[in-house]
């Protein structure tokens, strides 16, 4: 293990910013992660940047940080990139061209509304789609296979 | 706070447990903002966190077992912000040493303009300012059934105000009221002569070809042919089929003259909607517009308003006829024989609910090939529109796998809606006709038992298909009424949008600008929490020209568009000639103004036209004159066409260089007193570029000009720079003070180019 020094590392201020050691001694406070692919189903790659938003590292895979580091980096990512996955679709209508979605997910129950449906759909191509709501926040659904058959009946129905 | 509905936006009614804990800690129920979060700080959509802002301090209370509160003052926060994310967003305190005075807590997108303002209030409330207004209440949830809105502020597409609409949308055939009349008129004979068919046709029967001792009701209508055609069988068949004939052509008339009047009334009802819509939508604020999809926008003057005709034109008169057909009819068969009138209506219910579940299936399915055939079109206007670039990429065969795939699931598409389409028309088919079955059995057998008249039975048949008709359409008025009524709330919403001259009471007038351009502590972002320009103050005196200078995205455009008003700052006040621009007749103030935008925007036409375009009255020499002054006239007279050139949808004959040369002559010929350079010469080569300089700097002189460019070489004729950093200005002066600062950015700027033109010079 003695022969992982040049990882970065994350620690957490007592003010809430996070902090980056770099393995040169160097130290940014107050800096913050950014995803460079969020919506994209690959892998994905993060960047750290100072709280200008200018670039400080770009690393494509967490194992690069220890732990206790990843975990912070997990906290921020958790708050700042937020597509819920859908688990379950209560109620579905399509009034118009306008659909009102009611659903649970693996952050808790919602409500949302879609339009224009071509330009807000993403399809995955493994039968997940990825969906982009009114107001701009995102949904997604990892397999539609996965749902229960009423929400896959409703989802079918719609899309 | 100004008013009490503005403040509604960033006050919310909170739970009493919260609300309670956070008047206990302020002392008091004051609280400028109170809002509750709706992603809680964990992350998780399971309950909220709050924020209450007093005058003093702002509160924060975290959900949990038990809500805590945390106090800020709010002397204590340098800046409050937003700081946005992927669908979700947090308010951000930074106190005087950088870090967070609080863990920021965390909302949805939904949220932003609400918080935005609240993060504002804070920040205004450290710098001490008393003057706080806050932006205007959008709704994002529909007042009356709390669905989300499929837009900020916009129509609830499930609860829409029918009557409300309704009469609104009646309200455009009033100037229509004789036509309209004609119009009733002409259904009331229409129905009343396709009803007298069958009854003709009894009469027929029971009066002429059968035993009179057989006939059965209807003994007075009969009676009185038999008087005009003394009783004889003969004449009697001549006047009846003479009867029948002339009520046969009544109908057609009545029909021609109904497709008549409405096809007149129609085209004239679509064009008064249509320029309500677009006389309205030019004078919207930018604002709108870059909150919205211009196809958005379009569609409710196209496709919208087409709705609206089609419901008034084709609907209305649909529902109204069938509606009179209907009760005529079942009236007139409850009077010849009410128990075979109820019987032939058992498959009505079947009709109407079947109808309307198969109906739902179908327009699910027409909405999915509908879908299908956007993207195979879509595909193929993209594949057209990059056609430059796929054959680059040598992607044409790429291309055609796409388009091939779009293809064929469209074609699947097609082959099972068209199935289930046909299948649905036989069922329906099938169950009108088997009504008749019922009719032939019982209505037979009351012929055998002598209760009915052959007439009867015959009049019985006929009516059958005039009430099934209607009867198979029924279902559909639901959905029909719904989508015309979204339609017609969508278009009213625009019409109803404040337009950007109505949202002052009174405009000042101001026919000679001097072109004296102040800002002061001027504030503005596109979007709620994003602030692009911070605290701007700036003093451009009368005939002064002034370089804007600063990185790509920092916010020179926006400046001008603040100063054109396309925006209104969101705090601080910009003056003209010493007028608060909010104050101005927005007519004189861009009437004074030239323009030459970042990307030269040209209509289809020619050069003439386009150079003359919002110059009503310039002469052709004045097109040439500015043309030569803008360097452009050399490039025109090497096409054949010259000045009338057509230039092709969005200049796209142009080339770049000559697309900008061409806006910079428009500007020219306005004559303004304010001319505003975006970039003017970012596509010229460097000498055509001196060349236009120069011809500017005659025009320059003695009106108020500020220029933005990159290449700095551009602005040596400014008489000051104002540098802008990070959204704030950071140096203002002329070249040589400015080369004198030593770690000043314009300095630094300088320097780079220098020596990357040194460098070049070394490579050539
Ligand atoms: N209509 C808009 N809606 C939302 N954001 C916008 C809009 N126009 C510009 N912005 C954003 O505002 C910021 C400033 O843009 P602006 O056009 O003023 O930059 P600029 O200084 O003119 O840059 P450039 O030199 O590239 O022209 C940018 O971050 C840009 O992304
Ligand atoms: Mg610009």
């Amino acid at each position: 293990m003695a022969k992982k020094p040049k990882q970065i590392r994350l620690v957490r201020e007592p003010d809430g910013t996070l902090t980056m050691l770099h393995p040169n001694g160097k130290r940014v406070k107050d800096v913050r992660v950014a995803i460079l692919n969020p919506i994209d189903k690959g892998n994905k790659w993060y960047e750290l940047q100072d709280h200008c938003g200018k670039s400080l590292h770009i690393f494509p895979d967490l194992t690069e940080l220890n732990a206790a580091s990843r975990r912070l980096l997990e906290q921020d990512v958790r708050e700042r990139y937020v597509i819920p996955k859908i688990k379950k679709i209560y109620s579905l209508n399509q009034e118009s061209h306008v659909s009102y979605w009611d659903v649970e997910t693996d952050r808790g129950r919602r409500d949302f509304v879609m339009k224009d449906k071509l330009d807000n759909i993403l399809e995955n191509g493994k039968g997940g789609y990825t969906l982009k709501d009114v107001m701009g926040n995102y949904f997604m659904i990892e397999k539609v296979e996965r749902l229960d058959g009423r929400s896959k009946r409703l989802f079918d129905k719609v899309i | 706070m100004t008013s009490s509905e503005e403040t509604t936006l960033v006050k919310k009614t909170l739970p009493r447990q919260v609300m309670s804990l956070a008047k206990k800690a302020a002392g008091s129920g004051d609280f400028l903002v109170s809002l509750a979060t709706d992603i809680k700080r964990d992350g998780s959509f399971a309950g909220s966190d709050y924020l209450l802002v007093n005058a003093r301090e702002a509160l924060f209370i975290y959900n949990g077992a038990k809500p805590r509160l945390e106090r800020v003052a709010v002397a204590k926060v340098k800046e409050a912000s937003i700081e946005t994310g992927l669908s979700s967003a947090r308010l951000v305190l930074r106190g005087k040493r950088g870090g967070f005075i609080k863990r920021p807590l965390i909302f949805s997108n939904n949220l932003l303009k609400q918080f935005g303002e609240a993060a504002k209030v804070i920040q205004l409330l450290a710098e001490k300012e008393k003057d706080i207004k806050i932006g205007e209440e959008e709704q994002v949830r529909c007042p009356k059934c709390n669905r989300l809105l499929p837009e900020r502020g916009g129509v609830c597409a499930a609860c829409v105000s029918r009557i409300g609409v309704f009469r609104r949308l009646t309200g455009y055939l009033k100037p229509y009221r004789g036509s309209v009349a004609l119009l009733m008129i002409m259904f009331v004979v229409e129905s009343l002569t396709q009803s007298a068919g069958p009854l003709l046709m009894k009469i027929l029967f029971d009066s002429v070809f059968v035993p009179k001792e057989l006939a059965g009701t209807m003994r007075s209508v009969s009676a009185c042919f038999e008087r005009i055609s003394g009783g004889e069988p003969w004449p009697m068949l001549v006047v009846i089929v003479l009867a029948m004939l002339g009520a046969h052509l009544l109908y057609f008339i009545a029909r021609g003259a109904h497709s008549w009047i409405s096809a007149g009334m129609g085209a004239n009802l679509i064009a008064d909607i249509r320029r309500d819509v677009f006389s309205h939508v030019a004078r919207l604020p930018m604002s709108y517009f870059n909150q919205r999809q211009i196809g958005s926008i379009t569609s409710r003057v196209t496709s919208d308003s087409q709705t609206l005709h089609e419901f008034l034109v084709e609907g209305l008169p649909y529902l109204a006829i069938n509606a009179l057909k209907l009760t005529l009819t079942i009236a007139l068969l409850l009077y010849l024989n009410w128990k075979l009138t109820l019987l032939i209506l058992i498959p009505a219910p079947i009709l109407l609910i079947g109808g309307g579940v198969f109906w739902k299936m179908m327009r699910h399915l027409f909405h999915k090939w509908w879908q299908k055939w956007a993207k195979f079109s879509g595909d193929l206007h993209e594949s057209f529109y990059a056609v430059k670039l796929v054959k680059a990429f040598n992607r044409e065969g790429k291309e055609s796998e796409k388009l091939d795939k779009d293809n064929m699931s469209l074609t699947r598409q097609t082959i099972f809606t068209d199935r289930r389409w046909i299948t649905y028309a036989l069922f329906i088919e099938f169950l009108m006709t088997s009504g008749i079955f019922i009719m032939l059995f019982y209505g037979g057998g009351q012929i055998l038992k002598g209760n009915m008249s052959l007439g009867t039975l015959i009049a019985f048949q006929g009516y059958l298909f005039i009430l099934y008709e209607p009867l198979r359409w029924f279902n559909q008025i639901n959905q029909w009424m719904t989508r015309a009524f979204t339609g017609a709330e969508r278009v009213f919403e625009v019409i109803d949008a404040k337009d950007e001259a109505g949202q002052e009471k009174k405009t000042l007038r101001l026919p000679r600008m001097k072109g004296d351009v102040r800002f002061e502590k001027v504030h503005f972002g596109y979007e709620a929490g994003k602030e692009v320009l911070r605290n701007i103050t700036l003093n451009i005196k009368p005939g002064e020209m002034v370089g804007l200078v600063g990185k790509t995205g920092v916010g020179k455009s926006t400046i001008i568009n603040l100063i054109c008003r396309f925006y209104r700052a969101n705090r601080g006040h910009i003056f003209i000639d010493g007028v608060d621009i909010n104050e101005l007749n927005l007519t004189d103030l861009r009437s004074q103004i030239g323009m030459v935008l970042q990307e030269p925007i040209l209509f289809d036409g020619t050069i003439a036209e386009n150079i003359a375009y919002g110059c009503d009255n310039a002469s052709f020499e004045d097109v040439v004159f500015v043309a030569r002054k803008a360097h452009m006239h050399e490039d025109i007279m090497k096409k054949p066409e010259a000045y009338d050139y057509l230039v092709g949808e969005h200049g796209k004959r142009l080339s770049t260089g000559e697309k900008q040369r061409v806006s910079i002559a428009r500007a020219l010929l306005h004559n303004p007193r304010l001319l505003i350079l975006d970039e003017p010469t970012s596509s010229l080569d460097a000498e055509t570029e001196l060349k236009v300089q120069k011809g500017l700097r005659n025009l320059v002189k003695g009106r108020t000009t500020i220029a933005i460019a990159h290449r700095l070489t551009t602005l040596r004729y400014a008489n000051r720079l104002i540098i802008l950093k990070d959204g704030r200005v950071t140096e203002m002066g002329t070249h040589k003070e400015l080369m004198r600062k030593h770690k000043g950015t314009y300095r630094h700027l300088v320097k780079i180019q220098e020596d990357m033109s040194k460098q070049m010079g070394v490579a050539l």
